[in-house]
């Protein structure tokens, strides 16, 4: 019994600790956000369902990524009959997994290194960044606030993003470098 | 890499749900086919992910911005508003000033018609839609979206109690106040977002600048500042939060000066690893004896060689990169560069330019030059002739450009040079040192603003020129001011 206390605030945390990196997992195989949140919840609620089955000390994510998988195809499955065609092929779920697996650590640490990009994007980027991510603002709202067209805005975004991305590389390629 | 449009265009529509089953297929193949946009897409996705996370939950750093004793050109403007909000309170919740100050352009789903007129004291509530607002003096226009609840103090001013405005100041609105439980937003330029909700409120900065002063009063401390891109949360208690902040407003060169095999004035910042006098003192006199007496500087801590690659731009990195081990923040820092140089060509030059701190010039031991600040040390204790130039404005000073004295250098021949650029605490620090030829034909800004060339004593590398154009066409944006730089005018590091 008092196992069981200790373990459900400890299992709450391993599932808080990669929430945000399997929700990462899960929007590479569907490629849009909406449904990539709907199975993330989908896939937190089963994780807890089946912490008994958790081995303590064991890979969590890699548990996690195969459940998460599992609900994905399930999905496609049930909307096969409607319109959504999954953006994916076969292969390429396997490249999406393997990709993860394989680069789970260093996907892990892009978290900690965010914050610090952030900073250092241009800023219309980083105004771009804090109105969509921080105050929830749509891209047609953001287009408002910067004077620009829609389509510019999400571009704005994903070059913002772009930025993001090639800035906690270089982050962590220098981190590599001081450690070997 | 560098993604086409078409790939940006079908990856984020595909993050938000809106491909058609044909551009599906489309971004399919090319994700199939282009190893490197499928890497790009994976990528992309994880970032999205973490972006995505509730806001309280991503790790972002808050940064507690400290207040700095000593602010800048604003500062006046922030007194003067202090003093009108007083007035604006007398006023407040009395309809009988009887002309209107703003007017509904726009109204969706509240109370209010487009066209209403609204008065000093009226206060708006809502629950759903948008109101949109344009002040008659002004020109402000306020864009709020509900839950809402604001009133309007006069034509300058008003206060949200909850919900999200975003503010458009055009020029003869700029002051322009924007108050919140805690905090008084004055908009020096000109477009920002205010958002309030019960026990805690969010300024981004979405163009210009905005500066934060505590709505109590009780604070005596100078209003901070917020830039273009900047995101503050301010808790319960009041402490504002910078999200992110870039410092000086203009650009931090990220290549190391340039590289030490490019033969340029050496030099060294100097700083100090303990609390006591700040470090701009040790120099005053070695600057007094023509550098020639070093004695006081020795107790200092300096950090590797440093490679002079003009000055330009934001430093507020240099200390870290630059200055020694343990470098002590608050007692600032001074970077020394020193040497024999020889002119371009024989002539009578002078130097321009100025520095939030610290930044002299001296040939031959003598001074010639001082841009400094009005509260360095270099500025006060020292009596270097000095020639301000408020019309041609710069970053951080309301002296504008200084310029020194002429001095003569005939062909070939080497002089002494000595030049002293530096921080008085420990951020915020920015520069610009130009040199001026008797003479010689200087282009001028759109603005009207000669373009002198930036002093530099190598030739800078295609790198180095990519970034100071860079800087060159922000600081022209934003200051109206820059330079140019001109490789014909290098002065060359003596053997």
């Amino acid at each position: 019994m008092t196992t069981i206390e200790h373990r459900e605030p400890q299992f709450e945390r391993l599932i808080e600790q990669h929430r945000a990196q399997l929700h990462g997992f899960l929007l590479s195989l569907v490629g849009n956000l909406a449904d990539s949140e709907d199975l993330l919840q989908q896939v937190c609620l089963i994780l807890w369902q089946k912490r008994e089955q958790f081995e303590a000390g064991s890979n969590f994510l890699a548990w996690a990524r195969q459940i998460a998988r599992f609900q994905v195809l399930n999905h496609w499955r049930k909307s096969s009959n409607q319109r959504c065609e999954p953006l994916l092929d076969e292969h390429m779920v396997e490249t999406v997994y393997e990709v993860n697996e394989s680069r789970e650590q260093e996907f892990a640490e892009y978290q900690g290194l965010l914050s610090a990009c952030i900073e250092q994007l241009p800023s219309r980027q980083r105004g771009a960044v804090h109105s969509h991510y921080m105050l929830g603002h749509s891209i047609p709202q953001i287009a408002t606030e910067f004077g620009i067209k829609e389509n510019a805005a999400s571009q704005l975004l994903f070059r913002a993003r772009s930025s993001l991305i090639t800035c906690v590389q270089s982050k962590l390629k220098k981190s590599n470098l001081t450690e070997s | 890499m560098h993604w086409d449009t078409r790939f940006q265009d079908l990856l984020q529509r595909s993050l938000h749900g809106e491909l058609t089953p044909d551009e599906t297929t489309e971004l399919r193949q090319r994700l199939s086919d282009d190893p490197e946009a499928m890497q790009s897409y994976l990528e992309h996705c994880q970032i999205e992910a973490y972006l995505q996370q509730p806001s309280d939950a991503v790790p972002l750093q808050t940064v507690q911005v400290p207040l700095r004793a000593s602010f800048w050109k604003y500062a006046a403007l922030a007194a003067v508003l202090v003093g009108a909000a007083l007035v604006g309170w007398l006023g407040f919740e009395n309809r009988s000033i009887n002309s209107s100050i703003a007017r509904v352009m726009r109204a969706e789903g509240s109370g209010v018609g487009v066209g209403d007129r609204l008065y000093p004291g009226d206060a708006i509530r809502a629950d759903s839609g948008i109101i949109e607002l344009a002040f008659q003096d002004t020109g402000v226009h306020a864009i709020a979206s509900a839950p809402l609840h604001f009133t309007l103090v006069d034509e300058m001013r008003m206060i949200l109690h909850e919900g999200e405005i975003r503010l458009h100041v055009p020029p003869q609105g700029i002051g322009f106040v924007v108050e919140t439980e805690e905090h008084r937003i004055t908009d020096l330029g000109t477009s920002f977002i205010v958002s309030q909700r019960p026990g805690a409120s969010r300024v981004l900065v979405l163009d210009g600048e905005v500066a934060i002063s505590d709505t109590s009063g009780a604070s005596e401390a100078a209003p901070q500042h917020m830039r273009e891109g900047d995101l503050a949360n301010f808790d319960s208690d009041g402490t504002m939060h910078l999200r992110s902040r870039q410092r000086s407003g203009v650009l931090e060169r990220s290549a190391a000066p340039t590289s030490l095999s490019v033969q340029s004035l050496p030099g060294r910042l100097y700083a100090s690893d303990k609390p006591g006098r700040n470090v701009a003192n040790f120099f005053l006199p070695v600057v007094g004896s023509g550098f020639t007496d070093l004695s006081s500087i020795e107790s200092l801590a300096s950090g590797p060689e440093l490679p002079f690659s003009g000055v330009a731009g934001s430093y507020d990195q240099l200390p870290r990169r630059f200055g020694p081990e343990g470098y002590y923040a608050t007692t600032g820092w001074v970077a020394w560069h020193s040497g024999r140089v020889t002119p371009p060509q024989a002539g009578r030059y002078r130097f321009w330019g100025y520095a939030d701190n610290h930044l002299i010039a001296a040939v031959d031991g003598r001074p010639v030059f001082d841009g400094s600040r009005y509260d360095s040390q270099f500025r006060t204790q020292l009596d270097i002739p000095r020639n301000d130039h408020p019309v041609y404005p710069c970053l951080n000073a309301v002296a504008g450009f200084a310029s020194g004295e002429w001095f003569e250098v005939s062909e070939g021949q080497a002089v002494q040079l000595d030049i002293l650029f530096g921080e008085l605490t420990a951020n915020q620090t920015a520069g610009l040192l130009l040199i001026e030829r008797e003479g010689a034909e200087i282009d001028e800004t759109f603005w009207g603003q000669p373009q002198w060339p930036l002093f530099l004593t190598h030739v800078p590398s295609s790198e180095e020129v990519a970034e100071l154009n860079k800087l060159r066409t922000q600081m022209e944006r934003k200051i109206m001011g820059s330079f140019a730089i001109d490789k014909d005018v290098m002065w060359q590091v003596a053997e």
